[in-house]
C-alpha cells in the first residue's frame, strides 16, 4: 500500500507527532534517503551529535513498520513518519545505497518471521488435515451455551420492548438512563453485543417517535428471528448473528475464498461508540461495494488507513451473508494503477438499491454509493439540513460541515458526482469526484483523537 | 410512510393498554400486516410495525426537491497550479500569509479543495482575512456566503440588509477587506454608514482606517472632520490621529499655523491645550512633518531650532518617528542621535552597524524602516550573527530577549539566502532544535517560491 501524505499522518500516535513529522518532512535534515524495493532508510540530523538512522518496511501483513535510533518513547516516531512523508513528496531525493547492518538486520528478522512456516509433519496427517484443531465436541457444547444465553438475554429485551409499547412510547423519554444502560448490560452478559448497541442507540432517536418505533421494532424483530433462526437459510443466520454481534469467523471467512483484483477505496468514516472506535472503509470493484471494518479501543489508534479515494490490488473475502458487504481482507493490500470510478446512481437508483439490500437482510445498517450527478444545497433557512439534490428530488446531507463545504465549493452550485453513505436518513459525504478521480473529504485529524 | 403507519405510530404512543389496535388498511402492505398476529396486542403492534418501518424504508422515495442555489459566478483567474497548491494543507501563520501573498502576485486564486479550510482558519486568526480575500476569487465569496463567514462574502459595499445583518466583527472585517480589494467602495461604505454605527463599530471602522491609511483617504477629511465632535472619547481620539497622518488634512494646516502663533487659542478638538509650551509641544510631535515644514519657510533647520529654543526637541523627534520622514531625521541626527532616529535617517548603514556592533536594537530599529524580504546579503548577515549567538544556547531563556525578537522576524528573510554552515555537533539541543526549525522554514518557503515561479 502507498498511503498518501494525510494517511501517512494517521500513523502518528499523537497530533504532536504529526506535526514535527511535518517539519521534518524536508531533504534538508536528511543527510541520507535511500529506497529499496520494499522498504526506505535515511539519517536524520536530530539534536544529538550522531544522526538517527531511520527504516520504515513496507512489506509484511503489519506493513508498515518502523525503526530509529532516536531515544523517543512514542511510536511510530517522528523520524519514521517524516522519513514516510518525505518518500510520498521528494522521491526524487532518494538513492538506492544498501542499508546499514542495523536497518538490514531487522529487515532480515522481519522476513523471517513473516515466512509462511514449513508445515511439521508431526502436526499434519496424510490427508493434509491438521491435527492439532480445536476438538469438535468442546466446541457445540461451548456454542450451544452461547446460544442458550442468547436466547434468554432475548426473551428479556422482548419482556422489555413490549412492557414499552404497553405503557406507551410517549412515556419512554421519561425513563431513566440507566434503564437502557441496565438492559443493553444485561445484553452483553447474554453474549449479544450487536442487540445491545441498538438498546444504547434507543436516547438518540427517542425524540423522534416515528425513528423510535422503527428502532424497536428492528431489535423487536431479532428477537422474534432468533428462536426461528433454524428456519432460516445459511446466509439470513448470517445476517442474524451479525446483527446480534456474533463474532466474525474470519479463518473460515478467508478459507472460503475471495476476490484478488484492483479496488477503489470509495471513502471511510469513523464512529465512537461507548467502547470501540469503528472505521468503516468502502471499497468497489466491479458490481461488488465491499466493507471493511477496523476497531480500536479508547486509547489505541486505528490500524493504518486504506488510502480514500485511491486504488488498491487486494484479496477481499466476502463474510457469510444474504448481502454479500461486509468482507475481510487476506493479507496486505498494494498500491494499484487508479481504477475507473462506478458509474453514478441517481438518488432514485441509491434508494432502489438500498430497498433491495433491505429486503435481504433488514438489519442491514448501510450502504454506499457513487452518487451523481447532484446538486449540494445549502440551508436556506436555520434548522434546516443541507441537501443533495437532483431533477427528481432531494436527500438530507450529513457530514461534517468540511465536508458539506468542500463539497459545495468544488461543485460552485452545479450538479457533481460523489461517493456516500446512507443510512435510511441521511447521507454522509466520502470522496468527491472531480475529473475521474475522488478527493477524500474527510478531516485526517479526526482519526488522532483516539 | 406506509398509509397504517401513522394509526400504528399513535397507537404505540399512547401504549396497548389504552389504545386498540388500528385496523390494517386495504392496501398491500397493510393487508399483509393485517396476516401478523401474535398473542399479545404489543407483539402484534412491533411485529407490524417492523415490517411497516423496514417497507417504508425500502421503498423511500426521495424527498421533495430543494431549492436550486444560485450558481458561483465565472471566475476570471486560474486556481493556483496544483504543484504550489500541495503546500496549504500544511501551513499556518506567516508561512499561509506568504502563500497567500503570492498566490495573489502570481495572478491566481485558492483552489476550490483548499477553500473550506482556509475560510475556517479565517474565522479563527483575523490576520488572515484580508490576504485571504484577496485570493478568494468568485467561488471563494459564493462559499465563503454559504460558510457563515459573510464578510468575506463581498467584493464591493453591501446593500443596506446585508450590512443591517452583519455583526460589528464581521462590519469590521468586511470594511478592512474592502480596504484592500476596493478602497473606494470602503469609503463609499464609511461614508454611507458611519454615522449611524454604535460607538465600538464606529471606533473598529476607524481603527481600520488609520491601520491602512493612504493617501486618497485624504476625501474622508470632512467626515474625520466630524467624528472629531463624536460622542465617543475614543472615536475623537481615533480620528484626531487620522488627520494628523494626512498631510494636507484641514486640522495639520491649522496645527502648522499655530507653529508661529503663539496667540493661538486652545482648541481641545484639534487636541491643543494647557499653556502655550504645551500646545506648541503638541503641535510639534502631532502635526504632520511635511505640515510643519510647509509652514516654516526656513526648512528643516529653522524647524530644529525652532523646536530647540523652546526645549522641545524630544516631541519634534517623536512626531518625525511618527510620520517617518527621513530628510528631517537626517537633519535632526547631530542633536539626537537616537538608534531610531539613525535607523530612519538611513536604515542600510544603520543595519551594517548593528551587524558589525552586535546590537541587535540597532539591527531592530534598520529592519523596521528596510522593505521585506530582506535581500539576500543582509538575510545571510542576519543568519550568521542569530546562528552566532544561538551557539551555546540550551534554554529559551538564554537567548536573550532581543536575539528572539530578530528570531521572530524570521519570515522576513530572503527565501533565497544562502544558509550558513550546520551548527556544530555539540551544540546544545535547544540551539539545533532552534536551527533546524529555521532552516525548515526558509526550505519550505524557498520551495513554495519555486513552485509558482514554475507556473508565471
Amino acid at each position: 500500500m502507498t498511503p498518501t501524505p494525510d494517511p501517512i499522518l494517521t500513523l502518528a500516535p499523537d497530533a504532536g507527532s504529526a506535526a514535527s513529522a511535518r517539519k521534518l518532512a524536508t531533504p534538508a535534515r536528511w543527510p541520507d534517503l535511500h529506497a529499496g524495493p520494499t522498504h526506505l532508510w535515511g539519517h536524520c540530523q536530530g539534536s544529538g551529535a550522531q544522526p538517527y538512522l531511520t527504516g520504515v518496511d513496507r512489506s509484511g501483513p503489519d506493513a508498515p513498520a518502523f525503526k530509529c535510533s532516536c531515544p523517543s518513547r512514542k511510536f511510530p516516531c517522528k523520524h519514521a513518519l517524516a522519513l514516510l512523508l518525505l518518500h510520498e513528496a521528494h522521491p526524487q531525493h532518494f538513492g538506492t545505497d544498501p542499508a546499514p547492518d542495523a536497518i538490514r538486520t531487522w529487515l532480515d528478522g522481519r522476513a523471517a518471521k513473516h515466512a509462511p512456516p514449513d508445515p511439521s509433519p508431526a502436526d499434519t496427517d496424510p490427508a493434509g488435515e491438521t491435527r492439532s484443531g480445536p476438538d469438535p465436541a468442546a466446541q457445540a457444547r461451548r456454542r450451544a451455551a452461547r446460544e442458550k444465553k442468547v436466547s434468554l438475554g432475548l426473551d428479556a429485551l422482548q419482556t422489555f420492548l413490549k412492557d414499552l409499547v404497553r405503557d406507551g412510547l410517549a412515556q419512554a423519554a421519561a425513563r431513566p438512563y440507566s434503564d437502557w444502560d441496565t438492559q443493553a448490560a444485561r445484553l452483553v452478559d447474554a453474549q449479544a453485543p450487536g442487540a445491545a448497541r441498538l438498546v444504547r442507540m434507543i436516547p438518540e432517536v427517542l425524540p423522534h417517535p416515528d425513528r423510535l418505533l422503527a428502532h424497536l421494532a428492528r431489535l423487536y424483530l431479532l428477537t422474534e428471528a432468533w428462536p426461528r433462526r433454524d428456519t432460516l437459510t445459511a446466509p439470513q443466520q448470517a445476517d442474524l448473528r451479525a446483527a446480534l454481534g456474533f463474532p466474525l469467523d474470519r479463518a473460515a471467512t478467508v478459507a472460503a475464498g475471495g476476490t484478488d483484483t484492483r479496488w477503489l477505496i470509495l471513502g471511510h468514516t469513523v464512529s465512537d461508540e461507548e467502547h470501540v472506535r469503528t472505521r468503516r472503509t468502502w471499497l468497489h470493484e466491479g458490481g461488488t461495494t465491499a466493507l471493511l471494518l477496523d476497531f480500536a479501543a479508547p486509547g489505541w489508534p486505528l490500524p493504518p488507513p486504506l488510502p480514500a479515494g485511491g486504488s488498491v490490488r487486494a484479496r477481499l473475502s466476502p463474510a457469510p451473508g444474504t448481502v454479500p458487504q461486509r468482507h475481510v481482507l487476506d493479507g496486505e493490500a498494494t498500491s494499484s494503477a487508479p481504477a475507473p470510478l462506478p458509474t453514478p446512481v441517481t438518488l432514485d437508483g441509491l434508494l432502489d438499491a438500498h430497498g433491495a439490500a433491505l429486503a435481504l437482510n433488514p438489519w442491514l445498517d448501510r450502504t454506499a454509493h457513487h452518487l451523481g450527478p447532484v446538486t449540494v444545497h445549502p440551508p436556506t433557512r436555520d434548522g434546516d439540513p443541507w441537501r443533495a439534490g437532483d431533477a427528481r428530488g432531494s436527500l438530507p446531507l450529513g457530514g461534517s460541515d468540511t465536508a458539506r463545504l468542500t463539497l459545495l465549493a468544488l461543485g460552485g452550485g452545479h450538479p457533481q458526482t460523489f461517493t456516500a453513505e446512507w443510512d435510511g436518513q441521511r447521507l454522509t459525504p466520502l470522496c468527491a469526484g472531480q475529473d475521474g478521480t475522488l478527493h477524500p473529504l474527510h478531516d485526517p485529524e479526526d482519526e488522532y483523537g483516539v | 410512510m406506509a398509509s397504517d403507519l401513522p394509526a400504528l405510530l399513535s397507537a404505540a404512543l399512547i401504549g396497548t393498554e389504552r389504545a386498540p389496535l388500528p385496523t390494517p388498511g386495504p392496501d398491500a402492505t397493510g393487508q399483509a400486516a393485517a396476516r401478523i398476529t401474535r398473542d399479545d396486542s404489543e407483539g402484534t403492534l412491533l411485529a407490524r410495525a417492523a415490517l411497516l418501518t423496514l417497507a417504508a424504508t425500502a421503498g423511500r422515495q426521495p424527498d421533495p426537491p430543494a431549492p436550486v442555489p444560485t450558481p458561483a459566478p465565472t471566475d476570471p483567474r486560474p486556481e493556483a497550479p496544483d504543484r504550489a497548491a500541495r503546500h496549504l494543507p500544511h501551513l499556518g501563520g506567516p508561512l499561509l500569509h506568504e502563500w497567500l501573498t503570492l498566490c495573489h502576485k502570481h495572478g491566481y486564486r485558492v483552489p476550490a479543495l483548499h477553500l473550506p479550510r482556509l475560510l475556517t482558519l479565517a474565522t479563527q486568526d483575523r490576520s488572515l482575512r484580508v490576504p485571504l480575500a484577496r485570493v478568494l476569487g468568485e467561488r471563494g465569496r459564493w462559499l465563503a456566503h454559504h460558510a457563515d463567514s459573510p464578510a468575506l462574502a463581498h467584493a464591493d459595499a453591501p446593500d443596506e440588509a446585508t450590512w443591517a445583518a452583519l455583526s460589528d466583527t464581521d462590519r469590521d472585517t468586511l470594511h478592512r477587506v474592502l480596504r484592500a480589494l476596493n478602497p473606494d467602495a470602503a469609503r463609499h461604505l464609511l461614508r454611507t454608514h458611519f454615522d449611524t454605527e454604535r460607538a465600538t463599530s464606529r471606533k473598529r471602522l476607524l481603527s481600520a482606517v488609520l491601520e491602512t491609511l493612504r493617501d486618497a483617504d485624504h476625501t474622508l477629511d470632512p467626515l474625520l472632520e466630524g467624528a472629531l465632535d463624536d460622542r465617543s472619547p475614543d472615536v475623537q481620539t481615533l480620528a484626531r490621529q487620522i488627520l494628523q497622518r494626512l498631510p494636507r488634512s484641514a486640522m495639520n494646516a491649522r496645527l502648522a499655523g499655530a507653529l508661529h502663533d503663539p496667540g493661538t487659542p486652545p482648541s481641545p478638538r484639534d487636541g491643543l491645550s494647557g499653556g502655550p509650551q504645551a500646545r506648541l509641544g503638541h503641535v510639534l510631535r502631532h502635526t504632520h512633518t511635511d505640515a510643519l515644514l510647509r509652514a516654516t519657510p526656513g526648512g528643516p533647520t529653522a524647524l530644529i531650532t525652532l523646536a530647540r529654543d523652546h526645549h522641545l526637541l524630544d516631541d519634534l523627534v517623536a512626531g518625525t518617528l511618527t510620520h517617518r520622514h527621513q530628510p528631517l531625521a537626517q537633519a535632526l541626527l547631530p542633536h539626537a542621535p537616537t538608534p531610531a532616529l539613525r535607523a530612519l535617517a538611513d536604515p542600510t548603514r544603520t543595519l551594517r552597524d548593528g551587524l558589525t556592533a552586535r546590537d541587535p536594537d540597532l539591527i531592530l530599529a534598520a529592519l523596521t524602516h528596510l522593505p521585506t524580504p530582506w535581500t539576500p546579503d543582509d538575510s545571510h548577515a542576519i543568519l550568521t550573527l542569530l546562528q552566532d549567538t544561538l551557539r551555546h544556547v540550551d534554554h529559551p531563556y538564554q537567548w536573550p530577549q532581543r536575539w528572539r525578537t530578530l528570531h521572530d522576524h524570521a519570515h522576513h528573510l530572503h527565501p533565497d539566502t544562502t544558509p550558513p554552515p550546520l551548527l556544530p555537533p555539540d551544540a546544545p539541543h535547544h540551539a539545533q532544535s532552534v536551527w533546524h526549525d529555521l532552516m525548515d522554514t526558509l526550505d519550505t518557503r524557498r520551495q513554495i517560491q519555486h513552485d509558482f515561479k514554475e507556473h508565471p
